[in-house]
């Protein structure tokens, strides 16, 4: 606690000094800054602007990376899924070089295992039992919000930034009670479905703080950019598991507590791109996705974390349309990975900017 | 002026940097963490690496954090701090080298039950024994109860209370074959016996078995016990099925998909909440709640034949088989 005291106290003795001494670019007029191509343009919003985002992911889960760094394809063996992936995002340019904004999220997912049958033989009765198993994964994803800081100079080749922000707990994190259900066959008196539902949520539930760093740099049309960062937990968390039992075609539930440690989780973007005309940009993006750290909390004990590993080639592009909206498109391909899924992706993000008071 | 500015813009950039980077440094506490990649694995002990025997009869965790094992033809042996301690009759005052189970009394002490009477080794490495001079006491359960009173059952000659004034016997014919002795949440002691039920509720004896329809699933009950859902699990020797008693009465669970009988030896709820099932000769056999999963010699167990279920400090399972040894199970954590 005494250390988040004096992080505030930190921001809030040096935000007004900076403040105070901030550079203002050349070009003043809104419709240029607002039309500024990517190559030109620093890795904060200028002063006063505001950007409106909002975002779609659809990836198709067809493979994973196990233990081993080996690939597994989930659809031969009947769990291949699909999610949706809500974003959206605000961000205000307090200065020329601070940038505030907040963003969220909401998920969707739901992978399906395989349908089993069971044979099963009371004193009474042959029952069959055909077992399908549902679990998603559904809702908010907690609130982010964050400041910005790029070099105190104008743009005009190079750029370096850094980022620090906190996920606020405000999703629900905890797994809900699972929804079960039996259906008995109209067909035959003795045979009946389980359909096992279970419901996870999208929360991190602690406080989860960001730091991050990006350089940018311009060579004509050609720009690079690399964005590192880190997302570490500031505390350890408790949730809940359920038990389940089916007694006589009716499901009962119990809920265990456990406490985990969320790993730290590292990614480092690397991008080359290239402004094709103005209102043009194609980009390739190399993702690296890495976690390490935290431990989770089993039946009394306390197991590591199993570290992940995910590398992505996503290339990309950012299209103009208007001086005030954007459209980013891109696509993710996976390269290698451990102890994760490997989707392929598409994102799509639509980019509203405006400067609200006018400059 | 503009050099002013600039040093201002600079110092404040850095001055942020320090502060985001201090919160990297939050405090943590240090656990002793276990590697995932040891869940869901079996490991196998046998003689060639420090059991006593392979034929294991009787597994057990004491207070104290030891785990025990008894086998049927070389005393007991005790895993503590990685290494067995051995005890027979060549090194203890145990009363034989054939020991059928073992439970611990209200007073950390462990008791034995042999094929001649039961020994106790109390703290100090003290032990003491108890022999019926009428007849032999072949012992096959040992049950300490929550009142601290000892129940022990015999093979064939009922079974013994002990309530603080020495072990009283009580015969009932027909129901003199004891296989098992299990107290229920509420207090009631369950006594499984060739010919049935016996249930003491604390002032009276009921006796249930098929012969006065009892739903059972066979009259030879082998192994009862109580689990953390309230649920009081009644395994036999023949059955179709296992059966369980709850708020709810008797039901009936099919563990190998409708064979047309079973032998179950031991009954163990795990941490997670999964029922293990030792069977004789089809291995193990877990339910989730929901449905049952076999375990066989093709999972990773060393043999079908499967005597007996415990549980280390750690919340791993360990298994005594007929005649290779010991299995380790550490709970998978997905």
């Amino acid at each position: 606690m005494k250390k988040h005291i004096i992080f505030a106290i930190l921001i809030l003795f040096f935000i007004p000094a900076g403040a105070g001494g901030q550079n203002i670019p050349v070009v003043k007029d809104k419709y240029v800054l607002l039309t500024m191509p990517y190559n030109q343009r620093p890795l904060n919003l200028y002063r006063g602007q505001l950007q409106i985002d909002a975002g779609y992911k659809f990836a198709v889960r067809a493979q994973s990376f196990d233990s081993n760094g080996e690939l597994v394809n989930l659809k031969t063996n009947g769990t291949g899924s699909v999610y949706h992936y809500y974003f959206a995002e605000l961000k205000y340019g307090l200065t020329n070089f601070i940038e505030l904004g907040a963003e969220t999220d909401y998920l969707r997912r739901g992978v399906r295992d395989a349908t089993t049958k069971v044979v099963s033989v009371t004193t009474t009765a042959t029952e069959t039992v055909t077992l399908n198993k549902l679990t998603e994964s559904k809702g908010m994803g907690d609130l982010f919000i964050y400041s910005a800081f790029r070099l105190p100079i104008e743009y005009h080749w190079f750029d370096i930034g850094i980022k620090g922000g906190i996920f606020l707990p405000t999703a629900k994190s905890e797994a809900k009670q699972p929804t079960n259900t039996v259906q008995s066959s109209l067909i035959a008196s003795n045979e009946y479905t389980v359909n096992l539902h279970y419901n996870y949520t999208n929360g991190y539930g602690v406080p989860v703080y960001y730091i991050g760093t990006s350089a940018k740099a311009s060579f004509r049309k050609i720009s690079a950019e690399a964005v590192w960062a880190i997302r570490t937990p500031m505390k350890e968390g408790t949730s809940i598991r359920w038990d389940e039992t089916l007694t006589e075609k009716v499901f009962t539930y119990k809920d265990k507590l456990y406490t985990y440690l969320l790993s730290n989780a590292f990614t480092t973007d690397i991008s080359l791109h290239y402004q094709a005309t103005g209102w043009f940009n194609v980009f390739i993006n190399g993702s690296f996705f890495r976690t390490k750290g935290g431990w989770t909390e089993y039946w009394g004990n306390k197991y590591m974390n199993p570290e992940k590993k995910l590398v992505n080639i996503e290339p990309g592009f950012e299209l103009q349309v208007s001086p005030s909206i954007t459209i980013y498109q891109v696509a993710g391909f996976p390269i290698s990975g451990k102890n994760s899924d490997a989707p392929f992706y598409l994102f799509t993000t639509l980019s509203y900017n405006l400067f609200p008071i006018r400059r | 002026m503009r050099k002013t500015r600039i040093f201002q813009n600079f110092g404040c950039f850095a001055g942020i940097l320090i502060s985001l980077l201090a919160l990297l440094s939050c405090e943590r506490t240090n656990y002793d963490l276990l590697d995932p990649a040891t869940a869901g694995k079996w490991t196998h002990y046998d003689t060639s690496n420090g059991l006593p025997g392979n034929t294991v009869s009787g597994i057990k965790l004491d207070s104290d954090g030891n785990l025990w094992m008894t086998f049927p033809d070389q005393g007991t042996a005790k895993y503590t701090n990685g290494a067995w301690v051995y005890y027979k009759t060549a090194n203890s005052l145990i009363l034989s080298n054939s020991i059928n189970c073992l439970a611990e009394s209200s007073s950390g002490a462990i008791i034995f039950g042999t094929t001649n009477g039961i020994s106790i080794l109390s703290a100090g490495n003290i032990w003491t024994s108890y022999i019926d001079a009428t007849s032999t006491m072949t012992v096959t359960s040992i049950k300490v109860a929550s009142d601290g009173a000892i129940w022990v059952g015999t093979s064939d000659q009922g079974f013994y209370v002990n309530r603080g004034s020495g072990f009283v016997k009580t015969y009932f014919d027909l129901y003199q074959n004891i296989n098992t002795i299990e107290e229920d949440n509420y207090g009631n002691i369950w006594i499984g016996t060739n010919h049935g039920l016996i249930r003491w509720n604390g002032s009276s004896f009921t006796f249930m078995s098929t012969y006065n329809s009892a739903p059972l699933p066979n009259n030879k009950i082998s192994c009862i016990r109580q689990d953390g859902s309230n649920r009081l699990w009644i395994g036999t020797r023949g059955g179709k099925s296992v059966a369980w008693v709850d708020a709810g009465g008797l039901h009936n669970l099919s563990l190998l998909n409708g064979r047309d009988s079973c032998i179950i030896n031991d009954i163990f709820q795990d941490r997670r909440g999964n029922v293990w099932f030792a069977t004789a000769n089809d291995g193990l056999v877990c339910y989730n709640g929901i449905i049952p999963k076999s375990y066989r010699v093709n999972n990773g167990l060393p043999e079908d034949k499967v005597r007996t279920i415990g549980e280390d400090k750690d919340g791993n399972l360990w298994f005594g088989l007929e005649n290779k040894g010991a299995v380790k199970y550490t709970l998978p954590i997905n």
